[in-house]
């Protein structure tokens, strides 16, 4: 009976697990068009991810350049 | 004089280095910072809304003036080179800089009144905030952009009224240099993404 009843979990759990499987969730399909609209996904997520370090990284790096710059013309 | 009183007048030499970026260039250059991540937000929003949809403008909706706007894209992108002018003459003759600065404010306005007459007359054509997502994007956009240009342009007066006055300190003058250029500079990508 404990058997049983251990082997019906396992199996529900392994039906909630390939649940999402089936349903194929995507946030971004909706009109058809889902080639576009993930290459659309996909390209503003790597703008948003990079564009802050970038430009960050880039006024760091400037006035890091810069402080070299002074040092160097005040010795 | 007594040798206590001079020393308490001696000036004392400050050790510090001088700044590598002024306070107020370096404050505009990470507001601008924080006002690029904004954009980029919108841009990607519409980006996906746009590639998703089957129909671009959707049906029913008017199409966005492209030629006029590129014309009136031209205008801003003169106003800067008015402004860099001005900064040119600003270093060897601030008398000089008045009238290259009057003019990128003249052009800016120009271009901010341009954008409000374009607006009227979408409305009236049926594209408003809630008409589609297409007009609900292009108002917040372009609308978010043209607050932008106000704010440039009170920026480039209160430099003006100082630089009239003979009191416009060039760190002040290089802080709205950058904001100008962030949103001459911002416009053209906005143009392509929004109007073409």
């Amino acid at each position: 009976m404990r058997g049983l009843r251990a082997a019906i979990e396992v199996a529900l759990a392994m039906v909630t697990l390939l649940v999402p499987g089936i349903a194929a969730a995507c946030a971004v399909c909706f009109t058809g068009r889902e080639d576009e609209a993930r290459i659309a996904f996909l390209a503003t997520t790597g703008l948003l991810s990079a564009l802050p370090i970038v430009l960050i990284g880039s006024l760091v790096w400037w006035l890091r350049r810069r402080a070299r710059q002074i040092r160097e013309e005040r010795d | 004089m007594t040798s206590r009183s001079a020393a308490s007048l001696r000036v004392v030499s400050d050790p510090r280095p001088p700044p590598i970026l002024p306070s107020p260039v370096l404050g505009m250059v990470i507001f601008v910072i924080a006002e690029m991540m904004m954009f980029a937000g919108l841009i990607s929003a519409f980006a996906i809304v746009k590639a998703g949809a089957l129909g671009w403008p959707p049906p029913g909706q008017p199409r966005l003036p492209v030629e006029a706007t590129a014309f009136n894209t031209a205008v801003l992108i003169a106003s800067a080179v008015f402004l860099f002018v001005a900064n040119g003459r600003y270093g060897r003759d601030r008398e000089r800089a008045k009238p290259p600065l009057f003019a990128a404010m003249g052009l800016g306005a120009f271009f901010v009144a341009f954008q409000g007459y374009e607006w009227v007359s979408l409305i009236r054509q049926g594209l408003t905030l809630t008409s589609s997502n297409h007009g609900s994007f292009f108002y917040l956009i372009v609308g978010m952009h043209g607050l932008h240009a106000i704010c440039g342009l009170a920026v480039l007066g209160r430099s003006a009224f100082k630089l009239s006055r003979g009191r416009l300190a060039p760190s002040s003058f290089a802080a709205t240099q950058v904001f100008w250029y962030f949103v001459v500079g911002l416009w053209p990508v906005l143009y392509a993404m929004v109007y073409l």
